[in-house]
């Protein structure tokens, strides 16, 4: 019952919170963050969910609401051995093994069919330890790419999504934090499925599962700004400069007190922010990765240029010199795991980050933080972050 | 009010063309009592209510980057160029401009006279600019506009100054008082179309020079928030705002504010499809462009609901062939997204098109100078510049959906 009470705490969360949603009005339950004066002057930031558009939530590939394990071995024993391998006791694997129908197909392995009590009641530290297990093959889809939570506030994330308390109940039972500690991971689509009757409800799940958390960041501006300040920081050493003169024009309105900073970003992610792919973009055979954004954030037209591209490394030793905090407007961070990239996102200000989350038409751009970015791509707890500067061309 | 402002400023434009008062100072005085009468310097944004909600917006002044300044703003050759008329025709038309007898001996004794492929053309130089009166500037521009129309969109510059003191603070006062003597009113317009002489008349001062572009071509924009309370009617505004559904993931957007406790209100920008984003309140860049054309107006709305800009809309095919296929014309009132298009009621010959976004607020690029960026701006602003002897009809146009 360890795992229950674990996570009883959340859902005593929830439902004091649903229950103080209800007693008093939203305007007054305020997320906004503001950042103190700063290089990159006064930012005033919002987390809100982005919601996966209808018509490409109809693309979902749905999947079965029979949750399945995959594991390479081909047989029990082998299975049993792998597990041993990894540090599983044989309490714990008889936990994952016992109550589940298995399939032992020699050409994919060993296929585990847990029932939903199973599901729901494995204990959390085993949870953890079997799905970063799981994660390690790509074919347990949810579990080498979990939906991310950067809170464990279930109720507020799901916030007018139209979930059920039943199924907020579950999602606080199945969620497992990141190995960063930052936030918590969800796996358990198809048992989510599982517990509702109709495809309405279906695509409720589908709907509120998929979506993406994303900051509006706003830039406090008046007739007391430092614009050479400003202006310094975010014409990032003039790569970014034609933004000027509308910061000019802006500081010198007295009718405006800030500005969404879209305004100040260049013409490729202005165009790009919170927008999911359009189908059009893959026309070419692929759509843009986390390298792609990158590597354009500050070119007028994309080139078509990926993370697994043979002359990324190339590209990067030759436009972009490695830099060290603090970071600055349009820095690529690049996050590793040893020497391999893991992913990459671009700095903006006050550790929000410009980033595309996948190469998938379900990830949208959008700004997060930088150590929710982190916590979402960290896998096994051990990474690291490179800063990479857009060098200056010499104006000839 | 608007009767009485344009006879004020009619009778402005007489008093100045008979006593050489220049246009700028009738500019100044108009400008003031503009403000008082509409109490300027507002204490807060503008609104507008419709089917697109509650949009607050505010004025702003967009100037072109240094990095667009290309070497053909700074020309410093002056000329005049009538198309198919010979000179002693072109010597007549002097006349009907009410030049004076002794600049049209100058004329055509030293005028230095020349057929090009558009025309035939007189270069002048500095004192024939300089005998010139704002009534033979006014009448002359008119002349421009009516015949040789690229001449006119080429040489003819409206300056869009909004705050004149901070704007004229960029500039030198000699520099200022050159101005003073150029401009002249088109209706309630100031124009000029001698900036080569401008140019000239700053020798090697080059950062005057800049600075003297940076400001012909400053341009007003408007910057826009949509007001998302928590009892917003999310359906309604995202069937506005995603154009009937042509931009679906607006929706999520709107839904995201809407859910999110302090966010209140969306800049238009992240409401605008994906190639507005990247053009508003900017400019077009050398990758816009090829040999054949530049982007414009047409190009600016026309492409306002695809994914990417592209070239071909630069090719020199006629309207129909880009309106036919993708556009239906449609009767009644333009919502968001619609291309509204002015034609020539006479010739049916293209004027000027532009983006319906909400109410009064359009989106357009003035011309097609590389220092004119794309903007939102009120229709009444936009349409200030075709006032003055235009005659056209106007269609609207809409894109049909994808399949």
């Amino acid at each position: 019952m360890k795992h229950i009470s674990r996570f009883t705490a959340v859902l005593t969360v929830i439902t004091t919170c649903v229950a103080f949603a209800q007693a008093i009005p939203a305007s007054t339950n305020d997320d906004t963050q503001v950042s103190g004066n700063q290089p990159w002057g006064v930012l005033e930031s919002y987390e809100i969910p982005l919601t996966c558009p209808e018509h490409l939530l109809r693309l979902v590939d749905i999947p079965s609401s029979q949750t399945e394990w995959l594991f390479n071995q081909p047989s029990i024993e082998e299975l049993k051995n792998h597990l041993a391998v990894k540090g599983f006791s044989e309490k714990e694997i008889s936990y994952i093994l016992d109550g589940c129908i298995a399939i032992f197909d020699p050409a994919i392995g060993t296929r585990l069919f847990p029932d939903d009590d199973h599901v729901r009641n494995i204990p959390l530290p085993l949870r953890v330890k079997t799905y970063r297990l799981l994660a390690e093959n790509p074919r347990n889809r949810f579990h080498h790419r979990p939906l991310f939570m950067n809170s464990e506030n279930v109720s507020g994330w799901f916030r007018d999504s139209g979930l059920p308390r039943s199924i907020l109940a579950d999602v606080a039972q199945l969620a497992y934090p990141t190995p960063t500690a930052k936030g918590y991971y969800l796996s358990d689509v198809s048992f989510l499925l599982r517990q509702v009757h109709n495809s309405y409800d279906e695509q409720l799940v589908l709907r509120a599962l998929m979506r993406r958390p994303t900051l509006i960041a706003r830039l406090k501006l008046d007739a007391t700004s430092d614009l050479v300040e400003l202006s310094d920081y975010w014409a990032a050493g003039f790569k970014n400069k034609d933004i000027l003169p509308l910061m000019e024009s802006v500081v010198r309105t007295k009718q405006v007190d800030s500005l969404d900073i879209a305004h100040f970003l260049p013409p490729t992610p202005r165009r790009n922010l919170y927008s999911f792919p359009e189908l059009s973009e893959g026309a070419s055979g692929r759509f843009p990765d986390w390298f792609w954004t990158c590597y354009n954030f500050f070119r007028f037209t994309p080139v078509d240029i990926y993370a697994d591209s043979p002359n990324r490394k190339a590209i990067m030793t030759r436009e972009f010199e490695l830099a060290l905090p603090p970071y600055q407007f349009g820095d690529v961070l690049v996050i590793r795991n040893g020497d391999r990239a893991i992913h990459g996102c671009i700095y903006i200000a006050d550790n929000i980050v410009y980033t595309k989350n996948s190469a998938d038409i379900y990830s949208p751009w959008i700004l997060m933080k930088l150590n929710d970015v982190v916590a979402y791509h960290d896998m096994s707890g051990d990474t690291e972050i490179t800063a990479h500067r857009k060098r200056v061309l010499p104006i000839p | 009010m608007k009767s009485k402002f344009i006879l004020s400023s009619e009778k402005s434009l007489f008093l100045a063309a008979r006593s050489r008062i220049s246009a700028f100072s009738v500019l100044l005085l108009f400008s003031a009592a503009h403000c008082k009468s509409h109490g300027e310097i507002p204490s807060g944004p503008k609104t507008t209510t419709g089917p697109w909600g509650t949009i607050e917006y505010y004025e702003v002044t967009v100037e072109p980057p240094t990095s667009i300044l290309w070497p053909d703003l700074f020309a410093t050759r002056s000329y005049w160029n009538f198309g198919e008329l010979s000179q002693g025709e072109i010597l007549s038309l002097f006349e009907e401009f009410e030049f004076a007898p002794d600049l049209i001996e100058k004329l055509r004794n030293d005028g230095v006279w020349s057929e090009s492929e558009t025309g035939t053309e007189v270069e002048i130089d500095d004192k024939v600019v300089e005998s010139l009166t704002t009534a033979n500037r006014t009448a002359m521009a008119a002349w421009m506009r009516a015949n040789n129309n690229e001449y006119f969109s080429k040489q003819l510059m409206n300056l869009e100054i909004h705050d004149e003191g901070l704007l004229l603070q960029r500039l030198k006062p000699s520099t200022v008082a050159l101005i003073q003597t150029v401009t002249f009113l088109r209706n309630n317009v100031v124009s000029m179309m001698d900036r080569p002489y401008l140019i000239r008349q700053l020798g090697n001062d080059e950062q005057e020079k800049k600075a003297l572009i940076r400001t012909l071509f400053s341009t007003r924009s408007l910057l826009a928030r949509l007001v998302i309370d928590e009892d917003a009617d999310i359906e309604a505004l995202a069937d506005y705002w995603s154009g009937g559904g042509k931009t679906p993931g607006i929706r999520s957007l709107l839904e995201g504010v809407r859910n999110a406790p302090g966010v209140g209100k969306i800049d238009l920008i992240h409401l605008l499809p994906p190639f507005a984003r990247k053009y508003y309140c900017s400019f077009i860049q050398l990758d816009d462009v090829n040999p054949i054309g530049v982007p414009d107006c047409f190009w600016t709305s026309i492409q306002f609901f695809k994914a990417r800009s592209t070239l071909r809309l630069l090719d020199k095919i006629s309207i129909d062939h880009y309106l036919s296929f993708d556009f239906e014309e449609i009767d009644g009132t333009s919502t968001f997204g619609d291309m509204v298009v002015l034609f020539n009621r006479t010739d049916g010959k293209f004027i000027h098109s532009y983006v319906q976004i909400a109410g009064d607020l359009v989106f357009t690029k003035n011309g097609r100078s590389f220092a004119r960026p794309l903007i939102l701006t009120t229709r009444e602003n936009m349409m200030s510049v075709y006032e003055e002897g235009y005659d056209f009809e106007t269609r609207i146009f809409r894109r049909r959906p994808q399949t």
